[in-house]
């Protein structure tokens, strides 16, 4: 395929959204643009990024803003879509099974950004720990399931099973840990500004 | 009840007049402000959300305007929590004159 050779895949792992989004912008700095992503995997966290290189002016002023958050309609998803569209924020998911959504636009308004005030910021970080912590009981719980199931029938494939949801709880507590220590970032900030 | 926070308020006060689809509201806001408060959508989607959860707004459906597109409305509670609002801005406005000489032209300096 002659596509490939003009993009770029990187795979990736981030426990914060700000650096997430510095990276991002720091790609277009070397003159890649985001394509886009699969956020849905296997892998917890691990991200699939899609890069091609800049091809007009404009694209140089591009801002990448991500948010976070579950849906479970499709319809709820296309009105959030839609919301942000209005507003000038092209979204990058592809489905309402994305949970981290990945914003751009070329707006060169100073200060835009997709949240307004710090208690969006504060959500955005409880969502994705809810998410990690259910995340890591869920996969604990499977493993559990497995060692149990392999002590009473005592066959190897049961604890081999029980492998991939300890890893993946394991990764979920990580990111857990990771993103409860912005979170505190966030709300430091906040005083720091107030004060 | 625990105090809204600002782009709470100023979403209910968008909605008081009449109802409103996301975007709606973000335009009457930077309407009524002249510009100078401009919610962003991220903030917008989340406060909705939760007066939605708390019942102090309701979507409603509007006859097919628009492809029907969801429209927000402000409840009876929704109006009840605005109005204790802003009491508690007024009185804390009025507080800060008696405290601060000349008020906000000493501000401004």
């Amino acid at each position: 395929m002659r596509e490939n050779k003009t993009t770029k895949k990187v795979a990736k792992r981030f426990f914060n959204f700000f650096e997430e989004e510095q990276w991002l912008q720091s790609m277009l700095d070397t003159g890649w643009v985001l394509k886009s992503y699969e956020d849905v995997d296997v892998d917890v966290g691990n991200c699939k990024y899609v890069f091609e290189p800049i091809t007009d002016e404009q694209q140089k002023h591009i801002i990448y803003k991500i948010d976070y958050r579950d849906f479970s309609r499709k319809k709820e998803f296309q009105e959030y879509k839609e919301l942000f569209e209005h507003a000038g924020w092209t979204s990058f998911s592809k489905s309402m099974w994305y949970s981290k959504h990945i914003f751009y636009t070329t707006s060169t308004k100073p200060q835009i950004d997709i949240f307004s005030d710090q208690e969006s910021y504060k959500e955005r970080e409880k969502r994705k720990m809810s998410s990690s912590l259910l995340g890591a009981i869920i996969g604990m719980l499977i493993s559990i399931v497995c060692v149990v199931l392999y002590f009473v029938y005592e066959k190897p494939a049961f604890f081999a099973a029980a492998v991939v949801p300890f890893v993946s709880s394991v990764k979920c507590t990580m990111e857990f840990v990771r993103h409860k220590a912005v979170y505190r970032s966030v709300i430091n900030r906040n005083k720091s500004i107030s004060s | 009840m625990n105090p809204l926070s600002e782009s709470t308020y100023l979403v209910l006060l968008a909605l008081y007049q009449q109802p409103l689809h996301g975007y709606g509201i973000i335009k009457e806001i930077e309407q009524v402000s002249e510009g100078a408060i401009i919610l962003a959508p991220g903030t917008l989607y989340g406060v909705l959300k939760n007066l939605q959860k708390q019942g102090l707004i309701e979507t409603i459906a509007i006859e097919k305007e628009q492809r029907k597109k969801k429209t927000y409305a402000i409840t009876e509670q929704g109006k009840e929590a605005l109005h204790i609002e802003y009491v508690r801005y007024i009185r804390m406005t009025k507080l800060s004159e008696k405290v601060i000489p000349g008020g906000l032209e000493n501000e401004r300096e």
